[in-house]
């Protein structure tokens, strides 16, 4: 059986839900499934059918068994049922009496019951929000390049936040208005207009073309792993090539885990990276190097993320890094006895870590001082 | 004194007076108006909740299937104490009737 899938009409849009499944039965479409944000709708002969959406008031348990009764006996089937939403229809004709008279007090009570469900969505939204961005203010203090690497996720998972924080307020402004109508003894509807669609409209697209733009660009800049060249591209320190020291393909370390590859990935738009891995042999002095170089695209972004690398270091405190003036780097850090080092120029960036042979300062600040050669030629 | 009742309330007391089920509540609702007043389930179902919550009716018969209800004494007070309003507002706008009729004599 042929079925199609439409996104669920908001709850508050009761009466424009209901006309936009008459319109689908009309050309064919027999709502057979409610969502909580697709509706699943079976091929049929088109019909004139009339829709009803009825909710169950009484702290969100099913609607009572008399009523549908009632209902199926006045000629309302019920067709779908999710949650506290239920969608009845029937035949088009005279004969089949509305579901609700104007002036009962019982559509008051329910669109009060769905005010009050949409005032708890904006509690929740707040609370959501702020939970969100105590969560992005640890992150960056903690790692501002994953969160940067996040970015083409998180961009549309914020603008689909948005999307339900409009849909909600919007929502609970149209039940004050339709609330305020029934008062007036008018039929309490709303429509979702332009002015409803048009935020979610242009909000659906940006995300959409963040994930399109970020995914590719994501794709395009990860390489995966590759075999280290005996060559740097630039960016990053081959360390064999340095006086007194040469590759080592067989260190002890080589059993222990995958040494002498480079890795490239990116975050769009703020940064490519390159991530190495080099064994080397100094003498006796067994050591493998990491590198992980950050292209910035911005000169701006080097100080907060060479501030974060050094208080998210894999081994010391963000105390222990010590500043040190090296010609051709506008900012560099090493840990004394210890084995990291950060440096930035320019748009580049490098956090690097040296293990195995536990390394002296001099050959940290020999990095560094290597570094800043290879970034200027 | 108890406020005036709506219109769908009213009539379903009327129709209660003899014991009925939902369905039948609502052709008999319609029998009894000559077709002007239709009342839906949604409507039907709030005020028999209303109305057994407040004592005015009862049921009578649960088959699982559909429940009967009837009223009670309480509810045949409130219906009297309804009908005698009602009556009261149309003695007091009868005169409306005679103008109307003064009216038409004068015209003819």
């Amino acid at each position: 059986m042929k079925r199609t899938w439409r996104k669920t009409p908001p709850q508050w849009a009761m009466a424009d839900a209901a006309a936009y499944y008459a319109a689908m039965a009309a050309k064919g479409w027999i709502l057979e499934k409610v969502g909580i944000h697709w509706d699943r709708y079976r091929r049929a002969e088109p019909q004139q059918l009339q829709f009803w959406v009825e909710l169950s008031l009484d702290g969100g348990a099913e609607l009572p068994e008399e009523q549908i009764q009632l209902y199926d006996e006045s000629g309302w089937t019920l067709m779908a049922q999710k949650g506290q939403m239920y969608v009845f229809a029937a035949q088009l004709s005279a004969q089949t009496p509305e579901p609700y008279a104007v002036d009962d007090p019982q559509q008051d009570r329910m669109l009060r019951c769905v005010q009050r469900n949409y005032r708890n969505g904006i509690i929740s939204i707040v609370v959501m929000l702020l939970l969100a961005g105590a969560w992005v203010v640890t992150v960056h203090r903690a790692s501002l390049p994953k969160l940067l690497m996040g970015c083409w996720l998180l961009i549309p998972w914020l603008l689909w936040i948005l999307c339900s924080v409009w849909d909600t307020v919007y929502g609970f402004g149209a039940l004050t208005r339709m609330r305020a109508k029934l008062k007036r003894g008018e039929r309490p509807e709303a429509k979702r207009r332009l002015g409803y669609r048009l935020p979610l409209r242009v909000m659906s697209v940006l995300a959409a073309l963040c994930l399109l733009i970020g995914g590719a660009a994501w794709i395009s800049a990860w390489r995966g792993r590759e075999p280290l060249p005996a060559q740097s591209n630039g960016d990053y320190l081959i360390v064999s090539q340095l006086s007194g020291q040469r590759r080592d393909e067989k260190s002890v370390y080589a059993g222990m885990f995958e040494v002498n590859y480079v890795e490239q990935a990116g975050a769009f738009p703020f940064y490519r990276a390159y991530q190495t891995c080099e064994g080397t042999k100094e003498g006796e002095k067994e050591r493998v190097i990491f590198q992980d170089v950050y292209i910035l695209r911005w000169h701006g972004l080097a100080g907060a993320m060479a501030d974060s690398l050094r208080n998210n270091g894999m081994f010391a405190k963000a105390e222990a890094y010590v500043p040190v003036e090296i010609d051709g780097l506008d900012q560099a850090w090493y840990v004394p006895g210890g084995m990291e080092y950060v440096a930035a120029a320019g748009n580049r960036l490098v956090y690097g870590t040296v293990t195995g042979t536990r390394p002296d300062d001099a050959f940290l600040l020999t990095l560094l001082r290597e570094t800043a050669k290879l970034w200027n030629p | 004194m108890t406020a005036p009742m709506t219109e769908a309330m009213y009539y379903v007391l009327l129709a209660l007076v003899r014991p009925a089920h939902g369905y039948a509540m609502m052709q008999q609702i319609r029998r009894l108006s000559r077709q002007r007043v239709i009342i839906g389930p949604g409507t039907l179902y709030g005020i028999l909740s209303r109305m057994r919550a407040d004592g005015w009716i009862s049921m009578e018969e649960d088959d699982g299937r559909r429940k009967t209800y009837a009223i009670t004494q309480q509810g045949r007070e409130a219906l009297l104490a309804e009908y005698r309003r009602l009556q009261s507002q149309l003695a007091d706008g009868a005169f409306l009737m005679e103008e109307d009729e003064n009216h038409e004599t004068d015209m003819a």
